[in-house]
């Protein structure tokens, strides 16, 4: 059974399409199979929030966390007043109200999105914050301008792979998934992304005309690396990317990357990497010349975890 | 006690040796430079107890660690770039301590060079008044309810209170708020003369019927103001004093030119006040590492 402040966010997110994808309850449904909920916060004006998070339990202990496909959490406001004061105090009412309602829990992380920048509240309602960053590329629709500020790497790397053939849409979830599976075979290492939530997740973003995966082929038609992205109204996100272990002498991602932000550029004006927090990554898009951009992280733990994290 | 020295007036001042000299009593503070001296100055402070050293804040300084004199750099890139180049010697140095703990300066934007070396950060706030607006910005910003107060209860704040009536206040004022452990009077009264000397401090005050309600401690650096110390009479009761006050110095601020800094607030009903001012929330990063378990454990067991 659904709770209240569900079942009303569920009905918000059916009319207002302006929700973020990753806010949209079709997209917090495919990835916990329906296991989420909302913290839901009222102010005098009139104005509400609405914070989605995903409970779970384990060993008996209760935490909340960051499920897999999901990078950011937002908050969706309602009728908030539009003087800037009055707007700035409802704000503030409604996060203080947000953050101190959490259920009990053990463990808690959060990563907020990075238009969420107000920390205090977060402090004030007993969690720790720092930052994570993503790297964010404005005004994409100049692509001349994009490509001047990219590192001579990276513009090397793109005339390396030219040769490889461009496909929009050609391959299926399944191949991508097959593709990420290689990636993580060649470290010898478990694949975090399973391929049915990976199904799931894929199918209203497809349905909805919101995600494209683009990939190179090579001259004998093997594909060789892909990119899955979502676009959701000025912002384009990259969620995925795969490369064939085998061609990345190559590194078709540089070219891969150029070319996802071009095609996102017809429907955004923005891209965003998703990260990175792992220097090799990182190392590789910030040379793509974006804005470094902070998110903030929320986090709280209780003893018991703090031991056994210290020990 | 110190270890190097230099002498730059472009420094911000909690980074000038005449001020680490004051504030870094009973431990050791130490440039550290990066291969061309001029691009990158760094300053730590560390301290021993129980054996074991630690790198931690001295009382009074609001940030510390590293300042970049950026050259001209074509790219964003190329500007991460170099700040993950040049702070690769205080990491080196921080390296050497099982413990550290120490705030960045708002101006540090990117932390990413000391996570990347297995370093944590998490975020405290400041406000600040940005030197780019000006006075009609600043009053449209602030919290109206506020600018009526201080107008109703117009006090008369006046500059230049002698540094021993401040330090009599200070004295009262944190009896009453039982905060004798964070200042440490003779520190104030060494870094005053400094401060003096160089013309860089200002104590506002209002003062009513020969008693004083409450003064601002000042410090007005390169291009920004600092407020160092907030204290009101706890004997006197009277509205609108810290904000009349720190209204004042902001007004100031803009005739300088410069930006104001509040330096925090983390504590709730200082932090309400201060946003009232309409001032921007600025993050700055605590630089952090406990290589030490049994320190670590203590820490966990405190901090639940």
């Amino acid at each position: 059974m659904e709770s209240n402040s569900k079942s009303k966010y569920r009905a918000l997110c059916n009319t207002d399409h302006k929700i973020p994808v990753f806010a949209q309850a079709y997209y917090l449904d495919a990835i916990s199979e329906q296991n989420w909920d909302v913290i839901e916060a009222r102010h005098k004006s009139g104005a509400s929030a609405y914070l989605p998070y995903f409970l779970k339990s384990k060993f008996g202990l209760k935490s909340i966390n960051m499920p897999t496909y999901f990078p950011y959490s937002c908050i969706t406001y309602n009728n908030i007043p539009e003087s800037r004061e009055k707007a700035s105090k409802a704000k503030r009412h409604l996060h203080n109200e947000l953050f101190s309602n959490f259920p009990k829990q053990q463990y808690l992380r959060i990563f907020m999105d990075p238009s969420y920048v107000d920390g205090m509240s977060i402090y004030f309602g007993g969690h720790m914050i720092s930052h994570r960053y993503t790297y964010i590329l404005d005004n994409i629709k100049d692509h001349e301008k994009i490509f001047a500020g990219y590192s001579s790497n990276v513009r090397n790397h793109i005339r390396k792979s030219e040769d490889f053939i461009l496909q929009t849409d050609k391959i299926e979830i399944g191949e991508f998934h097959t593709l990420l599976d290689l990636v993580f075979s060649r470290q010898k290492l478990e694949n975090p992304y399973d391929s049915e939530t990976l199904a799931r997740v894929d199918e209203p973003l497809s349905s909805r005309g919101k995600r494209t995966i683009l990939s190179l082929e090579n001259k004998a038609g093997k594909t060789i690396a892909a990119t899955y992205l979502i676009h959701d109204g000025s912002t384009s996100y990259c969620l995925l990317t795969a490369t064939d272990p085998m061609e990345r002498n190559h590194q078709p991602l540089s070219r891969l990357y150029n070319e996802s932000i071009k095609y996102a550029s017809r429907s955004s004006d923005q891209f965003d990497f998703l990260g990175s927090n792992i220097p090799q990554i990182e190392r590789m898009i910030r040379d793509f010349g974006g804005t470094q951009t902070p998110y903030i992280t929320l986090s709280k733990t209780n003893l018991l975890f703090k031991l056994l994290k210290n020990i | 006690m110190k270890s190097g020295n230099t002498y730059d007036p472009q420094l911000p001042f909690y980074l000038q040796d005449w001020f680490l000299d004051i504030v870094c009593e009973g431990g050791t503070y130490e440039y550290i430079y990066s291969s061309e001296e001029k691009e990158t100055i760094s300053a730590i402070f560390y301290k021993k107890k129980g054996g074991i050293r630690y790198v931690t804040m001295p009382p009074l300084a609001p940030y510390l660690g590293i300042k970049y004199n950026y050259p001209d750099l074509d790219k964003r890139s190329s500007k991460l770039s170099f700040e993950e180049k040049k702070s690769k010697s205080l990491i080196k140095k921080l390296d050497e301590f099982p413990i550290v703990e120490f705030n960045l300066s708002p101006q540090v934007t990117n932390a990413f060079p000391f996570i990347k070396k297995g370093y944590r950060q998490y975020l405290k706030y400041t406000y600040i008044i940005p030197s780019s607006w000006n006075k009609d910005l600043y009053l449209e910003r602030m919290d109206k309810k506020m600018r009526k107060e201080i107008e109703r209860h117009a006090h008369k704040v006046e500059a230049n209170l002698e540094i021993e009536e401040f330090l009599d206040l200070l004295k009262t004022h944190s009896t009453s708020k039982k905060l004798e452990k964070w200042y440490d009077i003779d520190i104030i009264r060494s870094l005053d003369k400094e401060l003096s000397q160089r013309n860089k401090r200002k104590i506002y005050y209002i003062m009513s019927n020969g008693n004083l309600l409450g003064a601002n401690y000042i410090i007005e650096d390169i291009d920004t103001n600092y407020n160092l110390l907030s204290i009101s009479n706890p004997d006197i009761k009277s509205s609108n004093v810290t904000s009349s006050l720190i209204h004042k110095c902001i007004l100031d601020t803009f005739d300088q030119k410069k930006a104001f800094d509040f330096e925090g607030s983390m504590i709730p009903g200082v932090e309400n006040l201060f946003r009232r001012f309409g001032g921007i929330a600025t993050p700055y990063y605590v630089i952090k590492k406990e290589r030490n378990m049994f320190y670590r454990l203590l820490k966990s067991i405190r901090s639940s």
